[in-house]
């Protein structure tokens, strides 16, 4: 096994209530079991920067391919062309929390994040929508029939603050829209000023909507 | 583990982390919320808000604070105090000052 995979194990093995690590695979992907007996492959990485392509598909040569890719630590990015990787592999991405997250669906494989789940469904379901892709993990590329297409940064929180918004620019790049995944909570009038200040938007579930409808 | 301990260590934890970070996190108001703050059982996640006294203060600690070094998952919040007061946000989270930094002075 290599070191994150060793790592990854120890962390688990802390704490068992949820699952354990039964072995692992002749490839190194860790066998973990949950508490209801399901079984599924997981793989670690330990990638600083930016998650490639070519840094998951190794994963999927062998006989056995993992059904969650985890990575180490978890403010790494995953680029959009490693996640589509993953996905057609009928796997998943995450972190190590995503581990007990995963094995509580019973298909690890189909596990997806929930807020980002429901924001590419609200989104494809918009009928001035053409399509929706990964850039990053949280940043979509969408193309629109009317009006072009536009990137949507989905930000995971209940208040969107304007450090909220400069700390989503420095960490994924240019955005149109800065939305939050949350529908309690506000959005600061910084915050708001702070994305127009880089031409963008700061908006909610419904805000988003609207705009992409135009 | 009982959640009344859950909720102890992470205070700790939040503690030692403020301590770590010196003078970047001086003047600042730390607010616990969430299902660890209410002692939910299972809590998955830590959420805590950081009021800080400027916007560079709160990209200081954005880039100073490491998530990986704490027990549970980090969901942080940076908001600078006049942020947090137009929007009432330690009302609408119903939060818990764990923390009040003395500002160091200049």
């Amino acid at each position: 096994m290599d070191s994150i995979s060793i790592w990854v194990a120890k962390r688990l093995a802390e704490d068992e209530e949820r699952q354990r690590v039964k072995g692992h695979t002749e490839e190194g992907f860790l066998i973990i079991e949950t508490r209801s007996g399901y079984e599924f492959l997981v793989a670690g990485l330990g990638v600083k920067g930016v998650i490639q392509v070519e840094q998951v598909q190794p994963f999927f040569v062998g006989a056995n391919k993992p059904q969650l890719v985890i990575n180490v630590p978890s403010k790494t990015l995953w680029s959009g062309a490693a996640i589509d990787c993953i996905h057609y592999e009928q796997a998943a991405f995450g972190t190590m929390r995503d581990i007990a997250r995963a094995g509580e669906t019973h298909s690890a494989g189909s596990f997806r994040d929930r807020n980002m789940g429901f924001f590419i469904n609200a989104m494809e379901q918009n009928r001035n929508v053409l399509s929706i892709s990964y850039i990053y993990e949280s940043i979509f590329q969408v193309e629109r029939r009317r009006g072009g297409s536009l990137i949507v940064a989905v930000i995971d929180a209940y208040n969107m603050s304007a450090e909220d918004v400069r700390n989503t620019r420095t960490r994924f790049g240019h955005f149109d829209i800065v939305v939050k995944s949350s529908s309690y909570g506000s959005i600061t009038e910084q915050a708001e000023a702070a994305a127009e200040s880089m031409g963008a938007q700061a908006l909610a579930f419904k805000g988003l909507m609207q705009c992409l409808a135009r | 583990m009982s959640c009344e301990i859950i909720r102890s260590n992470v205070i700790a934890n939040l503690e030692e982390l403020a301590k770590s970070l010196g003078a970047a996190a001086s003047g600042t108001e730390w607010h616990l919320f969430g299902s660890v703050n209410r002692g939910v059982p299972g809590a998955s996640d830590i959420d805590l808000m950081i009021f800080c006294g400027s916007d560079a203060q709160a990209d200081v600690l954005r880039h100073a604070i490491d998530p990986e070094s704490l027990p549970l998952p980090l969901h942080l919040s940076l908001l600078t105090f006049n942020e947090a007061i137009t929007i009432n946000a330690a009302s609408i989270q119903k939060s818990t000052v764990i923390l009040r930094l003395a500002p160091i002075p200049a």
